[in-house]
C-alpha cells in the first residue's frame, strides 16, 4: 500500500484518538477508546513509515514531510511506554492532539529529497544536521508540552476552580523541573543543529546570506539560550518559565512550517 | 431459589431509626440463629453498619420470607411499627446481587466511593460464615462482591480524592510539590484542622515542623507535640522563605502575615512555590498575598469549595465503577447458570451408569469361566467407555448453561434422554463441589 494512504489513515485514526482522550477528561468510559486508539494509530503511523523506506529505499529522514512523520513517530512510541510503565494518561491528552496537528501539517511540507551534489564531507554532516536538529525538536516539544501542563494546571491551582483534568496531571514542581530538563538537553543539540546548519551552507554555497532561515533559527536559538540564562542565574521558574518554553517551541515550529515554505530557499529541496 | 435482600440503609431511613435497627455484635449470633429458622431460609449473610442494616439472604418463598426478617430486626425495639416497614427496602435476585456489589464498592455509601465499606462487607461475610450461615450460594456472591470491590480500589481513583477539609488540604500541596519528603511545615496558631493537617502531612513525609506562636511558652508547649521547632510569631517573616507549607489558624482578630513579608520571602525563594492555609475565621493571611507569583494561598471556604470538587470526580470515576459492576454480575449470573446443569449431568451419568451395570452383569452370568483378571478388564473397558462418551456433552452443557438461552439445551438434554433430575438443593455433597468448580 502506498505510504501516503496509510499515513492518512494514520492521522484519522490519530483525531480519533485525540478525540478520544479529549472526551476522557469528563467521561471516564472514553479512557480504553483514548487508549487503543493511540495504539491503532501508532501501527498505521509505523507501517506509513516502512512504506516510505520501501518505496525510497533509504532511512525516512531526508525531506521535510520525512522528518516530520519520523519525530511524531519516536513522541508517541515515547508517549506509549511511559504510558504502559506508569498508567498516567495525562500527557497523552497533550501530546497526541499536538502530533495530530503536527502530522496534519507535514501534509502540506514538501516531500521531495535534497537535490544536492554533496561532497563525502557535507554528506556527513547532512547526517548530523538532521539527527541532531531532530532530536532537538522533540526535546524541545515536550518541554513545551509539559509547560503547557504546567499553565494549565497553574491556573487551575490559582483560580481554585478544578476541572476535571485537574484531577489527572502531575504536581506543579515536576511538570516544572521536566520542562526545565527536556531544554537542558535540548539545547546543545540544537546548538549542535544549528553549527552544522551554518557550516553546511558555509560549504554549499560558500557564503552567508542574510536569510530568513538562518535570522529565524538564530532567533529560537536565543530565546532557549536566554531561558537558560534567566532560569539558572534570576531564579525563574514555574509560570513565567513555562510561558517562555511554550513561546520558544512556537517559534520553532514557525521556522518549521512557515519559513521552511515560504520564506526561504534554503530547505525547500526540488521545489 | 432466590437471592434477597431486606435492609435500610442512609438512604432510607433516619440516624435514630438506623441506631435502633443495628445488629449489635452481642447480639449477632441470635439474631443469625432466629434469621436461619425462618421458613424457607438456607443461606444468609447480616450486614451492620453505622449506615446501614441489610440481611443478604438465600431463600424459598421471599414473599413470606420478607416480612419475617424485617419483623426479626425490628419486634423488640421501641419504634412506630407502623412506621418500620416504610424504612426497609426488600430486593431479588439481579437486583439483589448489583445492590451487594454497589455496597461493596462504596456507591452506596453516604460519601461517595469510601473504601471503609469493603472491609465491613468481608467481614459480615466471616462473621456469619462463622455462625454456619453461609452456602455454596453467597460464599460466591460475597467472593465476587469483594472482587469488584477490590477492583474499583485498584483501578479507579474512586476514593482517592479528598473529602475532609484536613485532607484536601494535604491533597493540594501534593499537586504543588513533587513529594513532601523533607519539607517544612509552619504552622501558626493552633486549632483542630490545623493539627489534623500537620499529622497528614507529616505522615506524608514532611521533615520539619516549625510552630509558631504569641508567647514563645506556648509555642514550645505546641512544639512538643510534633517534636517541632518553637518560634515567636515575630519571627514568621524569618522562616517564611525555609518553610514549604504555611498551616495559619489563630484567634488574632486582625492580619497575621502580610502581603509584603510574603512578597519578601518569595523574592528569596528563587521561583520555589509556597503553599499558604488560612483555615482561620477571621482571616490571618492578606488576601493579596495569594497574587504573587508561584504563591498558592487556600482559606477555608477554598478548602470546602475543593473537597465539593472532589466529590464531583468521585462521581465522574463511579462511571468505570459501575461498568465494573456490570461485568461482576455477568460473571456471577455464569456461575448460577451452571448450578442448574449439576443436576442434569448427575442423572445422566447415573442413568448410563446403571444400564453398564446392569449389562455388565447379565453378560457375566454368560460367562462364569472368565478369571478375576479377566472381569476386570471388562469392568475397567466399560467403564472407561461410558466416561469417554460422556466427556463431550458434559463440557457442552456446562458451557451450553453459560449462555442467554443455554437452557433450551438443557431441556433438550433432559427430554433426548429421558432424564428426571432432581432439584439442586437435595444434591450430595460432592457433585455441589462439583458444580462450584465450574466457576474458576
Amino acid at each position: 500500500m502506498s505510504s501516503t494512504l496509510l499515513f492518512g489513515a494514520s492521522i484519522a485514526a490519530y483525531a480519533l484518538a485525540a478525540a478520544a482522550h479529549v472526551l476522557n477528561i469528563y467521561q471516564r468510559d472514553w479512557e480504553r477508546a483514548a487508549l487503543w486508539g493511540t495504539r491503532l494509530a501508532w501501527v498505521l503511523h509505523s507501517l506509513a513509515l516502512i512504506a516510505i523506506v520501501v518505496e525510497t529505499r533509504r532511512p525516512p529522514l531526508l525531506s521535510l514531510y520525512e522528518t516530520a512523520i519520523f519525530l511524531t513517530w519516536v513522541l508517541i512510541l515515547n508517549y506509549l511506554l511511559w504510558e504502559m510503565l506508569m498508567k498516567a494518561q495525562a500527557v497523552g491528552t497533550f501530546l497526541v492532539p499536538v502530533t495530530f496537528g503536527l502530522l496534519l501539517g507535514a501534509l502540506l511540507l514538501p516531500r521531495a529529497e535534497p537535490n544536492l551534489a554533496l561532497t563525502r564531507s557535507s554528506g556527513t554532516l547532512v547526517g548530523w544536521h538532521i539527527t541532531v536538529s531532530l532530536g532537538a525538536y522533540g526535546l524541545l516539544l515536550m518541554s513545551s508540552v509539559t509547560a503547557a501542563m504546567y499553565l494549565l494546571q497553574a491556573k487551575q491551582l490559582r483560580d481554585k476552580a478544578f476541572r476535571p483534568i485537574y484531577y489527572r496531571l502531575p504536581p506543579l514542581e515536576a511538570l516544572d523541573r521536566w520542562s526545565y530538563r527536556f531544554i537542558l538537553v535540548g539545547f546543545p543539540m540544537l546548538t549542535i543543529g544549528l553549527a552544522s546548519g551554518l557550516a553546511l551552507a558555509r560549504l554549499e554555497w560558500n557564503n552567508w546570506t542574510l536569510d530568513a532561515k538562518i535570522l529565524w533559527s538564530l532567533l529560537s536559538w536565543i530565546i532557549y539560550a536566554c531561558y537558560l540564562i534567566v532560569r539558572r542565574w534570576w531564579g525563574w521558574a514555574g509560570r513565567r518559565a513555562a510561558l517562555w518554553s511554550v513561546v520558544g517551541f512556537s517559534v520553532l515550529v514557525a521556522n518549521y512550517f512557515i519559513i521552511n515554505m515560504f520564506a526561504t530557499e534554503l530547505h525547500r529541496w526540488g521545489l | 431459589m432466590q437471592i434477597m435482600i431486606v435492609g435500610l440503609s442512609h438512604k432510607t431511613a433516619p440516624v435514630e431509626t438506623r441506631e435502633l435497627l443495628a445488629v449489635q455484635a452481642f447480639a449477632f449470633p441470635n439474631v443469625m440463629r432466629e434469621l436461619m429458622q425462618i421458613d424457607g431460609v438456607s443461606e444468609g449473610v447480616i450486614l451492620s453498619t453505622c449506615n446501614r442494616t441489610e440481611i443478604y439472604a438465600v431463600v424459598d418463598r421471599p414473599r413470606e420470607a420478607a416480612p419475617a426478617m424485617i419483623n426479626l430486626l425490628s419486634r423488640d425495639k421501641v419504634l412506630d411499627k407502623t412506621q418500620v416497614r416504610s424504612h426497609f427496602y426488600v430486593k431479588l435476585d439481579d437486583e439483589a446481587v448489583e445492590h451487594l456489589f454497589r455496597v461493596a464498592c462504596g456507591l452506596d455509601s453516604m460519601v461517595l466511593g469510601e473504601t471503609q465499606i469493603l472491609g465491613q462487607v468481608k467481614e459480615a461475610y466471616t462473621l456469619s460464615r462463622n455462625q454456619g450461615s453461609v452456602g455454596k450460594i453467597l460464599h460466591t456472591l460475597f467472593n465476587h462482591a469483594t472482587a469488584v470491590g477490590k477492583r474499583a480500589q485498584a483501578e479507579t481513583t474512586i476514593g482517592q480524592s479528598a473529602v475532609s477539609v484536613s485532607y484536601a488540604a494535604v491533597e493540594l500541596a501534593r499537586k504543588v510539590f513533587a513529594s513532601l519528603e523533607g519539607r517544612k511545615v509552619l504552622v501558626i496558631g493552633a486549632g483542630e484542622t490545623a493539627e489534623l493537617t500537620v499529622k497528614h502531612l507529616v505522615s506524608g513525609g514532611v521533615k520539619a515542623v516549625v510552630v509558631a506562636n504569641r508567647t514563645l511558652q506556648r509555642a514550645e508547649d505546641l512544639a512538643g507535640q510534633y517534636g517541632g521547632i518553637p518560634i515567636c510569631i515575630e519571627d514568621i517573616g524569618r522562616w517564611l522563605p525555609e518553610v514549604d507549607v504555611v498551616i495559619s489558624s489563630t484567634g488574632a482578630p486582625h492580619l497575621v502575615l502580610r502581603r509584603e513579608t510574603v512578597q519578601e520571602a518569595m523574592r528569596q525563594r528563587r521561583g520555589k512555590p509556597i503553599f499558604l492555609f488560612d483555615i482561620a475565621v477571621p482571616r490571618d493571611i492578606d488576601p493579596e498575598a495569594g497574587r504573587l507569583d508561584n504563591v498558592f494561598l487556600y482559606d477555608i471556604d477554598d478548602l470546602q469549595s475543593v473537597v465539593e470538587a472532589n466529590l464531583r470526580e468521585r462521581a465522574r470515576e463511579a462511571k468505570k465503577v459501575e461498568r465494573f459492576i456490570e461485568e461482576e454480575q455477568k460473571k456471577f449470573q455464569n456461575w448460577l447458570r451452571t448450578l442448574d446443569v449439576v443436576p442434569i449431568i448427575r442423572s445422566l451419568r447415573e442413568k448410563i451408569e446403571g444400564i453398564r451395570r446392569a449389562e455388565m452383569e447379565k453378560a457375566l452370568a454368560k460367562l462364569p469361566d472368565l478369571t478375576e483378571k479377566e472381569r476386570a478388564v471388562i469392568e475397567a473397558m466399560t467403564a472407561v467407555m461410558v466416561n469417554k462418551i460422556l466427556n463431550d456433552p458434559t463440557v457442552r452443557i456446562k458451557e451450553y448453561a453459560a449462555e442467554a438461552n443455554g437452557s433450551v439445551y438443557l431441556d433438550a438434554v433432559s427430554q433426548l434422554f429421558n432424564l428426571n433430575p432432581s432439584k439442586a438443593e437435595d444434591q450430595p455433597a460432592g457433585v455441589a463441589e462439583a458444580g462450584a468448580k465450574l466457576v474458576t
